[in-house]
C-alpha cells in the first residue's frame, strides 16, 4: 500500500547526494586519528562535504569496500571469528556545517566507491525541484541459526531477496531478538560475558552477541545474520529498500 | 481550463519522513573503575511516537566534541584512564522497546588494578523517521503447531507469546495461549518422530505480521524460541490460513 505525498508532508528531503571515490594513504586527518576514533587504522582517506545546514543532518552513507558492486552501510562482517569485520571501514563525522566521510584501510587502496545522501527536514511547501527517497519495499524477515560451538566461532547465515531493480538500491535494516525490541544494523547486541573466555573471575575477552547487516548488489538485497551464543538463536529483521537514483 | 487551485499534490512516492524533532541525552563517566570491572550507564530513554527507523549519532566530549558519529558505522569510543594514561574501550548500544529508546554505554577495565577515568561525557542525538509505506493492514495467518515431548525427564510449560519459526519456510509465528506439555507417557524411541506420538499437544499460533506469505503448508520442523531442547520437536500438520 502506498501513501500520497501532500503539501503538508514532513518527509526527509534529500539535500545533497553524490557518488564519489575515496583513496586511502593520504595525510592523516585529525578527526580520523586515534584516539579520536575508537578504531585505530593504518591508512586513511577523507572527503569533506560542506552542507551549511546549521544543524547536524541525517546522513546515510554507503560504500563498496571490495569494488565489486556490493554496497554496505555498516562494517562488513566476516564471520570468521569473534565480531570479525572486514576493512576498509567507513565512518561519518557530522557537524552543523560539514559531513566528513572517512575510509580506514589496512593497506593503501585507490578509488573506493562511496555514495552519500544528506537530508534536511522537510518543512516547506512542495517544490518541483525537491527530491525525496523512493522506497519500494518494506518487509520483515527472520532467520534461525544453530548454536555456536564456542564464542570465537560465530554462526552466520545469509538470506537473499531479489529486489527486481535494474540498478543499485539502498537499504535500511534493523534486527531484533524478540520481534519487539529493534537494534540498528551492525550493532553487536551484548548477551553477557562468556566466562569461559578468561580466567575464573575474569577478565573475559569475549561476550555473547548477535548482529545483522544488510547489503545490496545489482540483483539482490542480502541480510547477514550472526551470533556466537551456545544455543540456537532466532534473529528477526525488518528492512526498507529505496532507489539510489 | 484547468482549475489548479483544486488539485492536491499527490504522487505515488514513498519516502522517509520525520517530525523533525531532535532528541538529546548524555552519559558521563568519571571516578574509579575497579580492576577487571566495567562501568555501565544507561540514558533515561527517549519516548518516540511511531518509531520505524532512526539515526543515532554520538559525540565524545574529550575526543570529538561537536563532531557526531553514526552509531551504525561505529559502536565504540575511547575513554582515557589517567592512572597509566591508556585508552579504555567503551561499547555503545541502543535499544528500542515499544516506543522508548535507551542508549547504554559500558567501559571496560582490562587491567587487574583500579584506574581513574578522565571525566568524559558521551552525548547522543537521536532522530526517528519512518516510511510512508504503511504497515500491512490485512489479517494474520493462524493455525496450530503440535509439540511432542520426546524427552522423558518431565513436562514443561510453553507460555503464550512464544515464537515459533518454520525452518522450512523461515516464517515466524507467536503462540496465543499457554500450554502444558506433559511428561512422555511411554519409553521414547531413539529419535523424536511424529509417529506414534498422536497425542501431541496443539498450540494455537498466529503469524507475527499480516500477509498472505504466512499461509504456509505443513512443516515438519519448527524452532521454539527461548526453549531449546533437543528432546522437543514441533510440527504443523495442516496449512496456515487466513493471512492476507
Amino acid at each position: 500500500m502506498t501513501s500520497s505525498v501532500t503539501s503538508d508532508r514532513d518527509y526527509l528531503e534529500i539535500f545533497l547526494d553524490d557518488d564519489i571515490t575515496i583513496s586511502t594513504g593520504g595525510s592523516v586527518d585529525t578527526d580520523a586519528e586515534f584516539p579520536q576514533t575508537g578504531q585505530a587504522g593504518l591508512n586513511y582517506g577523507v572527503r569533506s562535504v560542506t552542507h551549511d545546514l546549521g544543524l547536524v543532518p541525517i546522513v546515510r552513507a554507503f560504500y563498496d569496500p571490495d569494488k565489486n558492486g556490493t554496497w554496505y552501510n555498516t562494517r562488513k562482517l566476516l564471520g570468521t571469528g569473534y565480531q570479525s569485520v572486514d576493512e576498509p571501514w567507513l565512518t561519518t563525522v557530522n557537524t552543523t556545517t560539514t559531513t566528513k566521510l572517512i575510509i580506514n584501510s589496512d593497506s593503501v587502496e585507490t578509488d573506493i566507491p562511496v555514495y552519500y545522501r544528506i537530508y534536511r527536514f522537510g518543512d516547506e511547501s512542495v517544490r518541483t525541484d525537491e527530491r525525496i527517497d523512493k522506497i519500494f519495499l518494506h518487509e520483515p524477515a527472520v532467520a534461525y541459526l544453530p548454536a555456536a560451538s564456542d564464542s570465537n566461532t560465530p554462526q552466520h547465515t545469509v538470506q537473499s531477496f531479489p529486489h527486481g531493480q535494474s540498478s543499485s538500491v539502498l537499504n535500511t535494516l534493523e534486527f531484533s531478538d524478540d520481534n519487539k525490541t529493534w537494534y540498528g544494523a551492525g550493532a553487536f547486541l551484548n548477551g553477557g560475558f562468556d566466562t569461559a573466555s578468561g580466567p575464573p573471575g575474569g577478565p573475559y575477552v569475549r561476550t555473547f552477541y548477535m548482529t545483522a547487516i544488510g547489503y545490496t548488489d545489482a540483483n539482490n538485497f542480502y541480510i547477514w545474520y550472526e551470533h556466537n551464543h551456545p544455543v540456537p538463536k532466532v534473529i528477526f529483521a525488518r528492512y526498507a529498500l529505496d532507489l539510489k537514483t | 481550463m484547468t482549475d489548479y487551485s483544486n488539485i492536491l499534490t499527490s504522487t505515488d512516492l514513498d519516502a522517509y519522513r520525520s517530525d523533525g524533532v531532535i532528541y538529546n541525552d548524555s552519559l558521563t563517566f568519571s571516578g574509579t573503575l575497579g580492576g577487571s570491572d566495567s562501568q555501565v550507564k544507561t540514558t533515561t530513554g527517549f519516548t518516540i511516537p511511531n518509531i520505524d527507523f532512526y539515526q543515532l549519532l554520538f559525540d565524545n566530549s574529550q575526543k570529538h566534541s561537536g563532531k557526531w558519529r553514526d552509531m551504525n558505522l561505529e559502536s565504540r569510543t575511547l575513554i582515557l584512564e589517567t592512572t597509566s594514561s591508556s585508552e579504555l574501550t567503551a561499547l555503545i548500544q541502543s535499544t528500542i522497546s515499544d516506543n522508548v529508546l535507551t542508549v547504554k554505554a559500558e567501559v571496560f577495565n582490562a587491567y587487574s588494578t583500579s584506574v581513574t577515568l578522565q571525566t568524559t561525557t558521551l552525548n547522543f542525538r537521536f532522530v526517528g523517521y519512518d516510511t510512508t509505506i504503511l504497515a500491512p493492514t490485512g489479517t494474520k495467518a493462524t493455525g496450530s503447531i503440535g509439540i511432542m515431548n520426546c524427552d522423558w525427564v518431565g513436562g514443561f510449560t510453553i507460555p503464550a507469546g512464544t515464537v515459533f519459526v518454520s525452518l522450512g519456510y523461515y516464517k515466524a509465528y507467536v503462540s496465543t495461549s499457554t500450554v502444558v506439555v506433559p511428561t512422555l507417557p511411554i519409553t521414547p524411541p531413539s529419535t523424536c518422530v511424529a509417529s506414534p506420538f498422536a497425542s501431541q499437544i496443539q498450540v494455537p499460533v498466529e503469524a507475527v505480521e499480516a500477509g498472505s506469505m504466512y499461509n504456509i503448508p505443513p512443516d515438519n520442523f519448527y524452532f521454539i524460541d527461548s526453549f531449546y531442547n533437543t528432546g522437543v520437536r514441533a510440527i504443523s500438520s495442516t496449512s496456515f490460513t487466513g493471512g492476507s
